[in-house]
């Protein structure tokens, strides 16, 4: 076995090696005259072509290729877009912290955004490189979204709002509250996200409706808040099929569980494949709602590219590609301002300006203390409770202990009868490190035959 | 003797020894660094202070690992024993069966495998096309347990074949000439010398199983193993240095395993052969 680990860590190796030395030929044979511009995007998150001609959008294209196209045909300059993907903000944030890793755009999304400025992590747009930012509704320019302040960092890309989806074969009652997903009817049937920031906010809006209390937002940095919070997951927890990430797909769609919260976009995939399935948006307390906006990481080496791009991806064609395939809200309005948009005036796609404005909250990053408090809360919410099992173990574990102890002792006895002659040996060998030519042939002998036939050898 | 080495042979083996220092070394250093500072690199051992928070966490982890590992040894023991007493030809067709499985990724075939399991999944189906009660599996321990025994089943096999394979013929034999019968050989002659197989393939399939994290996160619902848990601390919350400390205390708590677990089996071979 030992043989096949070996083989698999030099295959390990070799393939290491190639991939090394393929991504360095790509930099060596990189020509001067051909620009790179990296882009880091979410997976699934801009149209690739790949709905051409079978959707509905008459706009459908490989948005990518298109820039490279679009580039070479206005600075007759080759540009070559090295894309991307990562799986979640946080994800994203480690990568740029650790510096490992040279993005020109990245597309993070409100709270992240929030923390980078906070931190300094983002360079300042330059807009008058950036003219089709005037294609960007007003409310995204205004006080309505709080992440970037002064609308100096990031222009946004698409955006949504969070609900209830559920399946209306198995739910009949009202689920346009946050409570449908404390209702014991639907044990097992329920899915949360995975992750503490959406699933706190869901709770944190319950508190703050069950309370009538407006001043618990899903922002608050009110510690007590919080744990009332959690006491509300824990309460929950019983009901809950799964804390899913991607998985929410599949499972609605199978009709394995029954409600989810889910952000609109998600929410029309899984509508489109299966039929039973409804969205709501909620009614009666905030919901959370969100942007993922392009930015430029400090130090990135392309900024006037990195702006060129942007403002392609701000162009009429292009935003309509992209709403279109993925399915969430444009905040362009020369889009939803076409009636041939497949969303058009769609309410829950595009609820109305008063309401965004004062049933949504968008994340704003936390104070470090409430991040901490979040996510011990949150290991307290998913770890383990074993209850009476735990004894059991603890009690097996201390039974091997002692056995072991046992067989220990009780080989030291042994050792003292046979085992010592080698102990022996060991000395002799480091007292009298140079040994004649004899002796070595007499050790390799010994070291052949077994302890006891050495002993009587050697008492000969 | 492995002082006795040409010179030659010590270079023929210095890539792997660069290797282990790179890529094995190094890390476990740099994993008890994080391990025993804070985030802003100051020394503490606060770190390790977690192990309470999560005891239940490790001890369901363990457990899991454990039953699987099992489960493994039970199915793969006779499997292997089986295949090692086929022609050749058939062996290598049934020994790339076993393998096959490997050939994918571990997320695509734990993703099936939710599918399989689920109550609106393939068995379900297949029990009510039947007219037999349905069984819920998904989310549980039991899936969990499945998802680790499917996955890590090979390791346990591939190990043990090795071993058997390499036990030859006249061993047998002398032993059947000795008067042993076919219970007797295998339990005199056989399986001692099939033990280092074994325990390679417990060490295979317990170490994997007990620090897996994405099986438990499609298969077990709302349950998070330790695995899980490291993963949270370095992916979500960005805090190196208790995700660090925990795997250092993973680390310990399945090289004690190991250590007892191969003391068991020294002290096993000994009395046998004495």
């Amino acid at each position: 076995m030992k043989k096949f680990a070996l083989v698999l860590k030099r295959m390990s190796a070799l393939m290491l090696a190639v991939v090394v030395f393929c991504s360095i030929s790509t930099f060596a044979f990189a020509k001067d005259d051909e620009l790179e511009l990296n882009v880091y995007n979410w997976g699934e998150y801009i149209d690739d072509g790949t709905d051409e001609g079978a959707s509905s959008c008459e706009y459908s294209k490989d948005v990518i290729k298109a820039f490279e196209e679009y580039y070479k045909k206005t600075y007759g300059k080759t540009v070559k877009v090295n894309y991307s993907t990562f799986e979640n903000n946080e994800s994203l944030y480690t990568k740029l912290k650790m510096g490992g890793a040279n993005y020109d755009v990245i597309v993070p999304s409100d709270y992240m955004i929030n923390r980078f400025i906070k931190e300094g992590m983002l360079e300042e747009l330059d807009f008058s490189n950036i003219p089709n930012y005037a294609n960007i509704a007003d409310t995204f320019k205004g006080d309505a979204w709080n992440y970037d302040p002064d609308h100096k960092y990031s222009v946004p890309y698409l955006w949504g709002t969070v609900g209830i989806v559920y399946n209306s074969e198995y739910v009949f009652g009202d689920v346009s509250t946050w409570n449908a997903l404390w209702n014991e009817e639907y044990k097992n049937k329920i899915l949360m996200f995975n992750n503490p920031r959406d699933t706190f906010a869901i709770a944190l809006a319950k508190l703050s409706s069950d309370k009538n209390n407006q001043n618990i937002t899903i922002n608050t940095n009110d510690l007590t808040y919080w744990d009332e919070a959690y006491k509300l997951l824990e309460e929950q927890k019983p009901l809950v099929q799964a804390y899913v990430t991607d998985e929410v797909f599949n499972k609605m769609e199978k009709g394995e569980a029954w409600l989810a919260p889910c952000y609109y976009g998600d929410a029309l995939v899984m509508m489109e494949n299966n039929d039973k399935l409804k969205f709501t948006s909620i009614n009666n307390s905030i919901a959370n709602k969100y942007v993922d906006a392009f930015c430029i990481p400090k130090g990135a080496k392309n900024k006037k590219l990195a702006e060129e791009f942007i403002n392609f991806m701000c162009t009429k064609e292009i935003s309509f590609a992209n709403a279109c395939y993925t399915g969430y809200s444009s905040p362009n309005k020369l889009v939803t301002e076409d009636s041939t948009f497949p969303y058009y005036q769609d309410p829950n796609g595009y609820p109305a300006d008063h309401r965004l404005e004062n049933s949504y909250e968008e994340f704003l990053w936390l104070n470090p203390e409430t991040q901490a408090k979040m996510d011990e809360l949150w290991g307290q919410l998913k770890k383990a409770e074993l209850g009476f099992l735990k004894w059991i173990v603890i009690i097996v574990i201390a039974l091997v202990i002692i056995a072991l102890v046992y067989v220990i002792i009780t080989r030291i006895k042994k050792g003292n009868d046979s085992g010592l002659y080698e102990d022996d040996e060991d000395e002799e060998e480091e007292k009298t490190p140079v040994l004649s030519r004899k002796e070595q042939k007499l050790a390799e002998e010994q070291e052949n035959y077994s302890p006891i036939l050495a002993e009587e050898d050697k008492l000969e | 003797m492995n002082n006795k080495k040409s010179l030659g042979a010590k270079l023929v083996g210095a890539p792997y020894y660069l290797w282990a220092a790179i890529f094995t070394v190094v890390p476990i250093c740099i994993v008890m660094y994080y391990s025993f500072t804070d985030s802003n690199g100051n020394f503490t051992i606060n770190n390790l202070g977690q192990i309470g928070a999560y005891m239940d966490t490790f001890i369901l982890s363990i457990c899991l690992g454990a039953v699987a590992t099992a489960i493994c040894l039970v199915i793969a023991y006779p499997m292997a024993f089986i295949i090692s007493q086929m022609p050749a030809s058939k062996q290598r067709i049934v020994l790339i069966l076993v393998m096959l499985p490997m050939w994918i990724n571990l997320l695509l075939r734990t993703y099936s495998l939710m599918n399989i399991l689920e109550d609106e999944g393939i068995i379900n189906n297949i029990l009510s096309f039947l007219n037999l009660p349905a069984i819920h599996l998904i989310n549980t321990k039991t899936a969990v347990v499945i998802g680790m025994v499917y996955n890590f089943l090979p390791y346990m096999i591939l190990p043990i074949y090795t071993v058997m394979s390499r036990i030859e013929t006249p061993v047998l034999e002398a032993s059947k000439d000795l008067g042993s019968n076919w219970f007797q050989t295998f339990l005199r002659v056989v399986f001692p010398l099939s033990i280092p197989g074994i325990m390679s393939g417990i060490t295979m399939v317990f170490v994997p199983s007990v620090s897996t994290f994405y099986i438990s996160q499609k298969l077990g619902g709302t349950m998070e193993l330790i695995g899980d848990t490291i993963d949270r601390q370095f992916n979500r919350n960005n805090d190196f240095n208790s995700g660090a400390a925990l795997s250092f205390i993973l680390m310990i708590m399945i090289f004690i395993c190991m250590a007892v677990m191969n003391k068991f089996s020294d002290d096993g071979e000994e009395t046998i052969v004495v």
